[in-house]
Parts: structure tokens; C-alpha cells; sequence
């Protein structure tokens, strides 16, 4: 029997365990600086504005990491997604505006799925705990199906294919505070959902293969969005969607083999931790450079560069650690796609390095607009931009041993260095044909497909419009001329002969009836 | 006590005694007299109810002749309730005239011979429904219909004429019909006392020819479709206290005898296929008239279309009759209680309605927008007795109903029990589009002419008592069963 | 005698109202309030009975074997008070909001008559009782309806009318049916019928002529054409009668059609209860969807209406205990929460006479009070705990899943994001730029502005003590738990 719900809110569950620790740690650096971010760089007539959406935003999303029944988590979920929308729209241009609303449809969906399969797990379980769900995932009725939901759900937030233009479409219009905040710590929710809500290791191997390979996909196919987009920041976003792929991979690796669960669990961690930190300086970043100038902005240029590595990849930084975690990961599993998964991956990294040059040169391009606000935003920047690079080196776990044990090994130095040379040999060539060049960049709108399919949205409102039909004329023809008959009826019924006729002619049946 | 058993002597006597009163009284005292004799035929029937619940029914031999050289007349549960209606309608009815009367051109209505008329046909109509015996039936249904007939032309407008002469010419072929029947009936039984032809009745040609015409005859007088087409302009065209009494009482009391005739002389089944054909009829009744009330655009016209329509329900109860024993007594309850709900209710409607028309100077349903603002207690009294009509609760006509859609289903017979919600709704069609009306913004400097208050109070009074009579629905049912033996079988109060 | 008093009070506030006429304003508004706190009072004392097992019950001979009979319990109280105490809220509201208007006696009263027929609904102890208090207040509202004397209000009530009387006469058949082979029946928690077999045709067709007529005033689609046209009645009406106490008339009589007089086991095994169920969850869907198009506010929440009404149908069609019970919590909590927000559209359409989402830009900035509360209610209707609407989705979503309708559940999340899509577009709306009238003291009228920050207010704390006893879906759990026998969350 499902219990009833908790009474009182007092009785919601939240507590640290060793996964939520990380989470708690990169959610609370993430949206209080960038909370700090936002309060130097916003104009002091729109921070009540904007405040009014990020504070509530920051409470879900710092205490999601916590949360530890399945109601706790889902308000948690809510409370983080839904004011984002304020945060998406505060510009108030049409395009915020409809980026907001694509926004708050998936954002809709993907509660409404996440919602079902924690309702459906808890009678499972007959418990809200959500230790007490994962325990029971193994013998539920409806053991797919739930999957199939959390899948969807968590597919939804992170950027996974075909949805993978909402991550661009958030960050896109969105000031750099609140955008550094939803690109670092809102999109691990999801990371978050699977080392929770995933099923581990129970799920039969087709399962595993098709989340990995839908991953690795994601990962390509949003990277090629991404090098063909428009603006900074929706490079970005795509980058994020193609590094979610992995993540997913990882997540596809827990699915069914139980031996795998913990390293894979722990690749998942990693990169939250990593992409996290680094895609938040990316983002803060940018704007940082915008408001520079001379060698102040040639130096915030150079430091930008290191997290854009980081992602990549590349030797010494934390993208190297979650990289190794990742590939341990799907090293633990055997076959002909999890072999066809791993030998992939590392042209993922070209995909991610092209990516980050695309990002690099669109935000050299970037005329140097405002006037400067101060130191203020750049140190808030160096935070990030240094935890980032020492965190995950630092954090006392079990996946960053191994990378730590390889730093210095060549090959490994090697197979982290040549996706990047790839990439840069690729841009050099883009260089030399300018009419190629012209013609792919910014061909891809931020959203792709998701804005592509407003017109359709727009047509099925209007099939479902109600409107009240006008009442036609023919309509009341008829009726007068019905009316007008039965008068007319009446009439002749009621005509003394006639109904002197008729008494006679009832007269007479009614003995005919009786002497029958 | 001794005084009691004369009740039924009396109850003719004082109202034939009232009307040569005031007669004699002149135009201006005549409605104290008409309010004294309604006051104490009121009492009277109630008295006649009381013993009739206490000691059960009683034969009173007038001159002490008996039948069948006498007439008898019979003082039965039936016989009571109908008395009752007519003494309470009667009441009302007289407090309204002394007021419409006095405010309208003496010369207009005959200079005063309305009270005496009105006391005349209330005589008869007691007589009618004390009757005991079949001739005795055709001669208070003749002095009925002169006075009303009368009674319709008492303004003297060529309408009102028309209208009286149709119902004239109606009521004449109807009498006709029913000498005949009634002499048929005596060629073959040999008597014309209810009581005995009951006994001795047998299947036999020529008498039930005779009660076929009989029957027939009452049925043009009762108006049931396709007989109707006096009533509606009869009843619209006379004075409003007159209209009330016709749809409420007139019409009853032909109906009061079918009711005998069919369910208490002759044996179940005599006469064939006739109760399925009154009930065909009955049904047809409900639909036309509704569906002919929703065109008028005159309200008088309306509320006389409504009485058709009703009239129909009445009729529902001979198929329904045939199941004898615990049907019969529902069916024959619900007709009961309809035949009460609806008296109240359509004396009250008419009576609203005609107040409005003394305060609107029209009767034009379509121009009396906003009236419920101006005149709030009539338009509650005109929504109040269309509860009753639409058969909704609280009220009279829902028990009625209810209690024939109850009798329907016990005997499978469910047709009947859609005709009877589909009349539902078709009087919840017409009831609501005068209500409508009435509730409309309309003028809001409406100031409609003065009136005195009872104008307002008594139809109002009259559609509350119909809807409170739902609570009096076991009374009724006890006093039906103490009626001769048309419930024999007993029903649960 | 107690039982009678919820019924009888509104009856007698409503007739002194009318005796007091137009004038005497504020003796009217006294003698209301007097008598909502009065009626209040006499619920709240049977519910104190009926939770230490008393249920307090009465009856009067009416019909030949068929009194009229009322009874206090649980589930009815639930209801009754629901109607009652809200009647007091919108009471404050309405004497505020009609301030300028006409008739007003002819509203005060008939609104007092309403009450007293939803309560005869809500305690009525046996079919034919509830129905005839049914039909008394289909007549109620009419005048309530039309009520603006407009010729959009007059058609209006009269659409209304084609739907509650049609519906009435389905009724009437259904129990006088019922009455034809089972004799007297009274509600007994799981069934009153288990004596019946042999007739399951008949009593199929009955179900559904019940089912059909309690879902004419639950909205069941197809039958809920007249609510959205219902709207162009005043905002007190909309806020009590079509959002509280007529609606919820009709789902509470097909709660009590389930559970009370079929029984959840014969309801199943007979195949009627699934079939409603496809039928509510059909209304789900339509009416989430179709609210999504409205521009005109009350409209939208007309519509959403319709969803949230076959929630509790779906709910109660699908004979599982906690979604029983969940759906009559969510009758409590679904009154709460669209009051708030039909409140909140007259107080917008009164104060600065917006009507539609069009209208919407710049009134948060103006009246931001109302607006946060109609957040608040939005929120809480869409499913976001830990607000009221979260409970009973939750109860219903669980219910269903335990049941084995896990295609239930998915119908309740998806309307949940549906009603995210048309909620929200309202707050957005509203949060734009926009001209609107300047503001002189307080946003709105204080008589209009409580009563929304109340109401509001029990969104959030029916949702956060939801457990807990005394709260609506504890009282829900304990009321529905007779009818199947013995069950404990």
C-alpha cells in the first residue's frame, strides 16, 4: 500500500549520503556565485526582477542534491525548473519569449513523466524513500515502462537527442549570471536523476547498448549543431547537450551490468563535477571578456581557454579525470557495443574541441560593448575558473585515482592531445575556403528543431480552437417555418367542423373498441 | 355527529343558498357573501374529509328515499379530496374577484352577476362530485357547463363570446352524447345508481356502448386531445378568476367521473382497449399542448395550452390500471395528487397572470421584461406554480409524477414513463420562457399600475400550497384508500 | 434535528433576505453572514459527532414508502462543509463585488437557497432524497445565472437548463427504477444492492442513467456544455456555484453512486465503473486541452474545470481505495483552489474590467497581492507540493497505480503539465508590461481582496498538512475507508 503522503511538510526527506555530497558541493559553489555574478552585473532596477525567479530557482536547485524521498526530490525538481522560465524571459524579446515558452512545455513533459514513475515506484515500494524505490525497481510490475519514463524524463533535462536545442534555447537569451547558474548546476539535476532514480544493473543488456549508443550520438549530433550555430552562448549550449551525451553513456553502462554500477556512477559524478565548473566559467566567462578591454580582456582571453581544454579533454584537466572515469566505465562492460562505444569516443573530443574553437572565435569576434563594471565579475569568475581546475584533481573519490595514476604516462598524454590537434587542423583548413565557411556558419538556429516546430504547435491550437459557431440563418428559417406549421396545425384541429368531426369519429372508436 | 352525515346535503345546500344570497344582496355586498359561503364551504369539506378519514365512507339517502327510487350521494376518500380542491381554490379564487372585480367597469362584467353565477357553479360542482348516481352526473355537468359557459362571456367582448359559444357548442354535443350513453347503459342494467350497476354489471353489447359514449362525452369535457379545441380560447378569454376556476376545477370534475366510471362501476377490463387509447390520447395531450403553449406569444394563451398538456397526465393513469392491486393504488395516487397539484397550481398561474395583465395594460408575453424586479411577489408566484407544471421538486407535481413514473416501471410499462419526463421537460420549455422573460433586464424605471395586494398574495399563496403539498402526499394516499374500494389493495403511507 | 439545520438555515437566511427587499443593505449582509456562520457552525458540530461515531440522522414521511431522509456522515459532511464555509468566504466577496449591481436581494437569496439545497445533496441518505434536493438546486441557480438579465445571461441559463433538467429527468428515472426493483435503499458504504441478481442489464442502464444525470452538473464530457457558457454569470456565482457547490453536486453524487449504492465490487464487476472511467479520462484531456486556447479568462478556467471535475470521477470510477479517496480530497481542494482563481477574475474584471489573457500585461504590477495568490492556487492546481493539488493528484495517481490503471496515472500527470500550459501563460501575462489604470489606496476592494489571500492561504495549508487529522485527505481516507472494507493507507 502507498503510504499516504508525509503529514507535514516537516516529515519531507532530505539527507547527505556520499552521492549527495559532490552534488550539494557543485550546486551551492554554482548558483551562489552566480548569484553573486547576477547581482553585480544586473542594473539595480530589474534585480528585484530578476531575483524574484533566481532565489526560489537556487533553493530547489541547491536542495535537490539533498533531497531523499520522492516527493522531496520532485518539489525539489519544480521548485528549481519552473522559475527558470522568469530567468529565460527577462529580456522580454520575442525570442526570450519564445524560448521560454518551448522551455516550459519540455520542462512540463518532463515532470509530468518524472512524476509518473515516481508514483509508480513508490506503490512499488510502498515507501517514498527513495532507497526504498531503488530497492524495489527490481521486482516491479512495470519495471519498463518506469524506465522508459525516468529515461524520457532525464533525456529532457539534459539536452538529449532529438531535444537537444533546449539547452541552447535557455542559455541563448539569458543574462550570464542566471545562464552560468542553469548551464552548471540545472542540467546535473539530471546527472543527478540517474545515479539516483536510474535502475542498476537490472535491465537487460538491449537496454544498456541502446542508451549508450543514443548517447554517443547525442554527442556528435549536437556537436555538429553546435559548430554551425550562431552565437557564443548557444555553442555552448549545444556543447552541453554533447557532453550530457556522455554522461548518458554512462548512465546506459549502470543499466545492466552490476559490477559496472559503482564505476559508472562514479564517471557520472565526475563529469557533473567537471562540466559543471567548467561550463559555468565558460559561460561567465564570456561575459567577463565582454566587459574588458586592452590587456586586461587578452588576459581573461587566455584564461578562457583553460576550461574550453578542460572539456576537451586535454592533459591536467578535469576533463581528463572524467574522461578516464568514463572510458573505465564503459571498459567494464564486453561486446561488440560497448567496444564500438569506447573506440568512439575519443572523436567525441574532436567533436568538443571543434566546438570550443568555434566558442573561442565567436566570443574573439565580439565587439567589446558595455562599459566595465568593476572588478567584481572577474573574481567571481576566477572562483569558478579555479575551483573547476582543482576540484576534481582534488576530490578524495575512486574515480580520479586512475586518471591520477596516468597523468604522466605518454600515451595517455597522447590520446588526450591529438582530438584536439584534429580539430585545430580542421579549422586551419576551414580558413582556407571562406565560401564554405560563410555558408555553415550560423546556419543553425538555437533550438533547431524545437523552434522549427512552432508553426505545427500553432496549427493544432488552431484545430482545437473553440470558438462558438454563429448560429446560421438557415437555422432559424427552419425553425420559424416549423413553428408556423403547428400554428397552422392548431388551427385547422381547432376549426368547428373539423372538430366536431373528430368528436363524432372518437365517439365511434371508442365503441368500436369496446364491442370488438 | 348527527349533523356530520348531513355533510354532503349540506355542502350542496350552502353554496346554492349562497348564490340566491347574493342575488339578492346586490353588486356591492355580493363578495361578502361569496367570501362567507367560500369560508364556510371550506369548513364543510374539510369536515366531510375529517370523517371520511375517521370513519371511513358513508351513502346519504337525500328525502330518505334511497336508491333506486332516490338519488344517493356518496361521501368517499375521492369525493373529499376533489371537494377540499374545489373549496380551497374557491376561496382563493373568491378573495382575488372581490378585488378584480371592483377595479374594473361594473358594466363590464355584467353588473355583478359573476358572484352568482360563481356560487351556482360551485353548487354544482359539489353536486357533482357528491353524486351518486349516473343521470344525476348529467345534470350537474349540464348546470356546470351553462354557468361557465356564462361565466366565460361575462365581459362581454367579442372574443369572449366567440370563445363562449365554442365552448357552448362543445358542451352541448358532449351532453348529448352522454344522454345517450346513459340511456343505452339503463336499457341494458336497468339502473343508474353507481353503487348497484357496480354489482350487477355484465359484459354485455349495448351497455358498454353506452359507457363508451359516456365516456367519450367526458372526454370532450375533460378537453383531451384531440377534443380540445374549446378550452384553450375559453379559458384565455374569460375574466381571470373564471379562467382559474375553469382550468383548476371545471375540467375536474368530467375527469372525476371518468374516474368512477372506469375504475370503480365498471369491472377492470370491461371496456377493452379503451384505457390504452385514453392513455395514447394522454400522451399525445402532453406533447401538443406543450408544444403548442411554447408558440403563443399571449399569456393567457399559454397557461390555457399548459391545461391541455396537463390534462394529459391524468390520462395516463387507465393503462396503468389495468395491473390492479399495489400499481393501481401508485397510479391512482399519482393522478390524485396531480389532479390537487395542478387545481392549485393553474388557479394560481392564472391568477398571476391575470394580475400581471391588469398591471401591464397588455398581454403580450414578450413585452412584461423585468417584471420580476418590479413585481417580485407575482413573478415568484408564476415561478412557483411552473415548478409545479414542470413537475420539478418540491412540490405536488413532482410527487404526481413520481408516483406515476413509479406505477409505470413496476409494470414494465415504461413508455409511459418517458412521455411523462419528456412532458417534464416540454413544460420546463414554456414555463421557463415566460420566466425567462420575466427575469430579463428590462425597463429599470418599470413602474407597472397600482393594484390592491391580494392580487399579488393569493396566486401567490395558491403556487406555495402546491409545492408544500409534497409533504401531504401520505395524507392524500390515506384518504384516496378510504376511498370505496379502488384501493383495495392497499398502499404503504 | 441537528442534521436538518444545515439545510434548514440557508433556507431561512434565504427567505429573510428576500423579506428584508432591496434596501436594507446592510441588515441583508448581517443576516447572510449570521446565517453562513450559524450554518458553519451546525456542520462543524456533526462532523465533531460523526468523527467520535455518532452520525446524527433524521427523516419525514414524503412519499408512499419514501421518506425523506438525511444522515450525517463523513463523506457527506466533507462536502457540506465545503459548500457552507466557502459560502461564508464568498459571501464577503460578493457583498464586495456587488456593490453597484441590481437585485441584489433576489442574489443574496436565491445564493442562500443554493446552499441549502447543496446541503440537502451533500447529507442525503438515500437516492431519491439526494435527487430531489438535485433538481431544487438546478432551479436555484437559474436565477442566479441569469441573473444580469443580458441576453448572453438569459441564453446562457437557458442552455443551463436544457443540460440540469435533461439531466433531472434521466434521474428521476434511474431511481425511480431502482426504487421499482430494489425498493427503499439507503447509502451504505459498499453497496446497498448485493441483494439484486439477476438483473444486470437493468441495472447497467440504470448506472448509467445515474451516471448520466450527476454528470450533467461533474461536466462529463460530452455533457458539459453549459458550463463555459455559465460564465457570464456575476463572479461570486462563477467563484461558488460552478466552481464549489454545483459541480461538485454532481461528482459527489456519482462518489455516492459508486461507492455508496452500487459499491465499488459491484460497480467492477457489473463493467460500469470502467466505462465511466474511459469517459473521465476522456474529459481530462479535452478539457485541459481546449482550456489552453481560451483567451477569455473565466472560460479558460471553465474549462479547466472540466478537467479537474473527471479527475475525482476517474478517481471514483476507478474503485481502488486511496484514488477514492483522493478524488473526494480532491473535491475539497480543488474547491479551494478555483475559487481562488475565479475570485481572483472577477476581482480583475471588476476592478480594471480585464476579461482576457489580452487584458492581462501589467496587472501584476497593480494588483500584485491578488496575482500572487492566484499563483499560489495555479500552482497548487497544477501539482506542485507541496501545495493542496499535489496531495490529491498524489492519492489519485497512487491510487490508480495500485489499482492496476497505470494508464490512469499517465492521464493525471499529463493533465498536470496541461494545466502548467494554461496556467501559466496567465502569470506570464500578467507579469508583462502593460497599461493599467492607476492605483488610489488599497489594489482592489479589501471585501474582494481577503477573501482571495484566504482562500489562497488554504490551498497551501490543506496541501501541507495533508495526514494530518482534520485535514481534508485525512477526513477523505477516513470517510471512504467503510466502503471498502476495512482498508488503511
Amino acid at each position: 500500500m502507498t503510504p499516504l503522503l508525509p503529514a507535514g511538510v516537516g516529515r519531507l526527506g532530505f539527507a547527505l549520503d556520499e552521492v549527495a555530497v559532490p552534488y550539494l558541493f557543485l550546486f551551492a559553489l554554482i548558483w551562489v556565485v552566480s548569484g553573486l555574478y547576477t547581482l553585480v552585473t544586473t542594473e539595480r532596477g530589474t534585480r528585484a526582477h530578476v531575483f524574484a525567479y533566481y532565489l526560489p530557482s537556487a533553493l530547489g536547485g541547491i536542495a535537490v542534491a539533498t533531497a531523499a524521498d520522492a516527493v522531496s526530490f520532485y518539489l525539489c525538481f519544480a521548485l528549481m525548473a519552473l522559475p527558470a522560465w522568469g530567468l529565460i524571459t527577462s529580456s522580454g524579446t520575442p525570442e526570450a519569449r519564445r524560448a521560454g515558452a518551448i522551455y516550459l512545455t519540455l520542462t512540463a513533459i518532463g515532470e509530468a513523466l518524472l512524476l509518473a514513475a515516481l508514483v509508480m515506484l513508490a506503490t512499488e515500494a510502498g515507501a517514498i524513500h527513495l532507497d526504498a524505490l531503488a530497492a524495489a525497481f527490481g521486482a516491479a510490475q512495470h519495471r519498463d515502462l518506469i524506465a522508459l519514463l525516468l529515461l524520457a524524463s532525464i533525456g529532457l533535462k539534459i539536452g538529449t537527442l532529438p531535444a537537444s536545442g533546449i539547452l541552447p534555447l535557455s542559455y541563448t537569451y539569458t543574462s550570464a549570471g542566471p545562464a552560468a547558474a542553469l548551464a552548471g548546476a540545472s542540467v546535473k539535476v539530471g546527472a543527478l536523476a540517474m545515479v539516483r532514480l536510474l535502475p542498476a544493473g537490472i535491465m537487460p543488456e538491449a537496454w544498456a547498448h541502446t542508451v549508450m549508443l543514443l548517447g554517443l550520438a547525442t554527442a556528435f549530433v549536437a556537436a555538429v549543431l553546435g559548430v554551425l550555430t550562431t552565437t557564443p552562448r548557444a555553442v555552448l549550449g549545444y556543447s552541453s547537450a554533447s557532453q550530457m551525451g556522455l554522461v548518458l553513456i554512462a548512465a546506459g553502462v549502470s543499466l545492466a551490468e552490476p559490477s559496472a554500477v559503482v564505476l559508472a556512477h562514479g564517471a557520472i559524478v565526475a563529469f557533473s563535477l567537471h562540466h559543471g565548473l567548467s561550463k559555468a566559467a565558460l559561460v561567465l566567462g564570456d561575459d567577463v571578456v565582454s566587459r574588458l578591454s586592452g590587456r586586461a580582456r587578452t588576459v581573461a582571453l587566455a584564461a578562457l581557454v583553460v576550461p574550453a581544454l578542460a572539456l576537451t579533454g586535454a592533459p591536467f584537466t578535469s576533463g581528463f579525470v572524467a574522461k578516464y572515469a568514463l572510458k573505465d566505465a564503459v571498459h567494464a562492460l564486453h561486446g561488440p557495443v560497448p567496444e564500438a562505444v569506447y573506440a568512439l569516443l575519443a572523436w567525441t573530443a574532436v567533436g568538443t574541441a571543434a566546438l570550443m574553437l568555434r566558442f573561442l572565435t565567436l566570443v574573439v569576434a565580439q565587439p567589446q560593448a558595455r562599459r566595465s563594471s568593476g572588478p567584481a565579475p572577474a573574481v567571481f569568475w576566477g572562483v569558478v575558473l579555479v575551483t573547476g581546475a582543482l576540484a576534481v584533481w582534488l576530490w578524495p573519490a575512486e574515480w580520479n585515482v586512475h586518471a591520477a595514476e596516468s597523468i604522466l604516462s605518454i600515451s595517455s598524454i597522447w590520446t588526450a592531445t591529438w582530438p584536439v590537434l584534429v580539430a585545430v587542423a580542421g579549422a586551419l583548413a576551414l580558413r582556407a575556403a571562406p565560401g564554405l565557411r560563410s555558408r555553415m556558419a550560423a546556419s543553425v538556429v538555437p533550438g533547431d528543431i524545437l523552434v522549427g516546430a512552432a508553426p505545427l504547435v500553432k496549427a493544432a491550437d488552431r484545430a482545437i480552437g473553440t470558438r462558438p459557431a454563429p448560429a446560421s440563418p438557415d437555422t432559424r428559417k427552419r425553425a420559424t417555418g416549423i413553428s408556423r406549421a403547428l400554428t397552422a396545425a392548431e388551427g385547422r384541429v381547432v376549426a368547428w367542423m373539423v372538430a366536431a368531426t373528430v368528436f363524432v369519429v372518437l365517439a365511434l372508436v371508442f365503441v368500436a373498441i369496446v364491442t370488438r | 355527529m348527527s349533523l356530520v352525515v348531513h355533510l354532503p346535503a349540506l355542502l350542496i345546500i350552502a353554496p346554492l343558498a349562497g348564490a340566491c344570497a347574493s342575488f339578492v344582496a346586490g353588486r356591492r355586498r355580493a363578495p361578502y357573501v361569496a367570501l362567507t359561503v367560500a369560508a364556510v364551504n371550506g369548513t364543510l369539506a374539510l369536515a366531510l374529509a375529517a370523517r371520511v378519514l375517521a370513519e371511513g365512507p358513508w351513502r346519504y339517502r337525500i328525502g330518505g328515499w334511497g336508491a333506486p327510487v332516490g338519488i344517493d350521494l356518496v361521501a368517499d376518500g375521492t369525493a373529499a379530496l376533489f371537494l377540499v380542491l374545489s373549496a380551497a381554490v374557491g376561496l382563493a379564487v373568491t378573495i382575488y374577484a372581490s378585488a378584480y372585480f371592483r377595479s374594473s367597469d361594473p358594466a363590464a362584467y355584467g353588473h355583478g352577476l359573476f358572484w352568482t353565477l360563481w356560487l351556482f357553479m360551485s353548487t354544482s360542482l359539489n353536486g357533482l362530485f357528491l353524486t351518486g348516481d349516473v343521470f344525476n352526473v348529467y345534470v350537474c355537468i349540464e348546470l356546470v357547463g351553462i354557468s361557465a359557459v356564462t361565466l366565460v362571456t361575462l365581459s362581454g367582448g367579442p372574443d369572449a363570446l366567440r370563445a363562449g359559444l365554442r365552448y357552448l357548442f362543445a358542451s352541448m354535443l358532449g351532453a348529448m352524447t352522454y344522454l345517450l350513453g346513459v340511456a343505452l347503459l339503463y336499457a341494458a342494467a336497468g339502473t343508474l345508481d353507481m353503487a348497484t350497476l357496480r354489482q350487477t354489471l355484465v359484459a354485455d353489447a349495448t351497455a358498454a356502448t353506452g359507457l363508451a359514449f359516456m365516456v367519450a362525452a367526458l372526454v370532450l369535457k375533460t378537453a383531451l386531445v384531440p377534443a380540445h379545441f374549446w378550452l384553450p380560447t375559453a379559458h384565455a378569454s374569460a375574466p381571470t378568476p373564471v379562467s382559474a376556476a375553469l382550468s383548476a376545477l371545471v375540467v375536474k370534475g368530467s375527469y372525476f367521473v371518468i374516474l368512477r366510471l372506469l375504475l370503480d362501476v365498471a369491472p377492470p377490463g370491461y371496456l377493452g382497449g379503451v384505457d390504452i387509447a385514453l392513455g395514447v390520447l394522454g400522451s399525445v395531450a402532453i406533447v401538443w399542448g406543450s408544444v403548442q403553449a411554447l408558440m403563443q406569444d399571449r399569456i393567457k394563451l399559454l397557461v390555457a395550452y399548459s391545461t391541455v398538456a396537463q390534462i394529459g397526465y391524468l390520462f395516463l393513469v387507465f393503462p396503468l390500471a389495468r395491473a390492479g392491486g399495489d400499481v393501481l393504488a401508485l397510479a391512482l395516487g399519482g393522478a390524485l395528487v396531480h389532479v390537487i397539484s395542478h387545481g392549485l397550481a393553474k388557479a394560481g398561474l392564472f391568477l398571476g397572470a391575470g394580475s400581471l395583465i391588469t398591471r401591464f395594460g397588455h398581454d403580450r408575453i414578450a413585452d412584461m421584461a423585468g417584471a420580476a424586479r418590479a413585481l417580485p411577489v407575482l413573478a415568484l408566484g408564476v415561478s412557483l406554480a411552473g415548478v409545479t407544471m414542470m413537475g420539478l421538486p418540491p412540490s405536488g407535481g413532482f410527487a404526481a409524477k413520481w408516483l406515476l413514473v413509479s406505477a409505470a416501471l413496476a409494470t414494465g410499462q415504461w413508455w409511459w414513463a418517458v412521455v411523462l419526463v419528456i412532458g417534464g421537460l416540454l413544460a420546463a420549455a414554456y414555463m421557463f420562457r415566460l420566466i425567462r422573460i420575466l427575469l430579463a433586464g428590462g425597463d429599470p424605471e418599470l413602474r407597472p399600475s397600482a393594484s390592491p395586494l391580494r392580487t399579488e398574495w393569493v396566486p401567490l399563496a395558491l403556487s406555495a400550497a402546491a409545492v408544500m403539498l409534497v409533504f401531504a402526499v401520505p395524507l392524500i394516499v390515506r384518504l384516496a384508500e378510504a376511498g370505496t374500494t379502488l384501493l383495495a389493495a392497499g398502499v404503504t403511507p | 434535528m441537528t442534521v436538518w439545520l444545515p439545510v434548514l438555515v440557508p433556507l431561512v437566511t434565504g427567505i429573510a433576505t428576500f423579506a428584508l427587499g432591496e434596501g436594507r443593505s446592510k441588515a441583508r449582509a448581517a443576516v447572510n453572514l449570521a446565517g453562513a456562520a450559524l450554518a458553519s457552525g451546525t456542520v462543524i458540530s456533526l462532523v465533531v459527532g460523526a468523527y467520535s461515531g455518532t452520525v446524527r440522522a433524521g427523516e419525514v414521511p414524503l412519499l408512499p414508502g419514501l421518506p425523506l431522509t438525511m444522515h450525517g456522515d463523513l463523506l457527506g459532511l466533507l462536502f457540506s462543509a465545503v459548500a457552507t464555509v466557502l459560502w461564508g468566504v464568498t459571501l464577503v466577496y460578493a457583498i464586495g463585488y456587488m456593490d453597484h449591481a441590481r437585485d441584489r436581494a433576489r442574489f443574496f437569496g436565491f445564493f442562500a437557497w443554493c446552499i441549502a439545497a447543496a446541503n440537502g445533496v451533500a447529507l442525503a441518505a438515500d437516492p431519491l432524497s439526494l435527487f430531489l434536493f438535485y433538481e431544487i438546486l438546478s432551479l436555484t441557480t437559474y436565477p442566479l445565472v441569469v441573473h444580469s438579465g443580458t441576453p448572453e445571461a438569459l441564453a446562457a441559463g437557458r442552455k443551463y437548463l436544457y443540460y440540469a433538467l435533461g439531466g433531472g429527468a434521466a434521474l428521476l428515472i434511474g431511481v425511480a427504477w431502482l426504487a421499482a426493483i430494489a425498493g427503499p435503499v439507503r447509502f451504505t458504504p459498499g453497496g446497498a444492492l448485493g441483494a439484486l441478481s439477476g438483473h444486470e442489464t437493468e441495472l447497467r442502464v440504470i448506472f448509467g442513467l445515474l451516471a448520466g444525470g450527476f454528470g450533467v452538473k461533474a461536466a462529463l464530457v460530452p455533457l458539459h456544455g453549459w458550463l463555459p457558457g455559465a460564465m457570464v454569470a456575476p463572479a461570486p456565482v462563477s467563484s461558488l456555484l460552478h466552481a464549489v457547490a454545483v459541480v461538485k453536486a454532481g461528482v459527489f453524487g456519482i462518489i455516492r453512486l459508486v461507492n455508496e449504492l452500487y459499491g465499488p465490487e459491484l460497480a467492477t464487476s457489473l463493467g460500469v465503473a470502467q466505462v465511466l472511467a474511459v469517459v473521465a479520462a476522456v474529459g481530462i484531456i479535452f478539457g485541459s486541452v481546449v482550456a489552453l486556447r481560451q483567451d477569455d479568462l473565466k472560460r479558460r478556467l471553465a474549462y479547466s474545470t472540466i478537467a479537474q471535475l473527471s479527475y475525482i470521477t476517474l478517481g471514483t470510477a476507478l474503485c481502488s481505495p486511496l484514488a477514492a479517496a483522493g478524488a473526494l480530497a480532491h473535491l475539497a481542494h480543488h474547491a479551494v483552489m478555483k475559487i481562488t482563481m475565479f475570485f481572483t477574475a472577477g476581482s480583475l474584471a471588476e476592478t480594471l474590467h480585464v476579461k482576457t489573457l489580452s487584458g492581462l500585461p501589467g496587472v501584476a504590477r497593480r494588483m500584485p497581492i491578488t496575482m500572487t495568490s492566484f499563483a499560489v492556487a495555479a500552482f497548487a492546481l497544477a501539482g506542485i507540493p507541496p501545495l493542496a493539488g499535489f496531495a490529491s493528484k498524489w492519492m489519485l495517481g497512487a491510487g490508480a497505480a495500485e489499482g492496476g490503471s497505470v494508464w490512469a496515472l499517465l492521464v493525471y500527470v499529463a493533465s498536470g503539465a496541461l494545466a502548467l500550459g494554461y496556467m501559466v501563460p496567465i502569470l506570464t501575462a500578467s507579469l508583462r508590461e502593460g497599461n493599467q489604470p492607476a492605483r488610489t489606496g488599497t489594489e482592489s476592494d479589501p471585501r474582494m481582496l481577503w477573501p482571495i489571500v484566504i482562500v489562497a492561504i488554504l490551498s497551501v495549508v490543506f496541501g501541507v498538512t495533508a495526514g494530518m487529522p482534520g485535514s481534508p485527505a485525512h477526513w477523505a481516507v477516513t470517510a471512504i475507508a467503510p466502503s471498502f472494507g476495512g482498508w488503511t493507507p
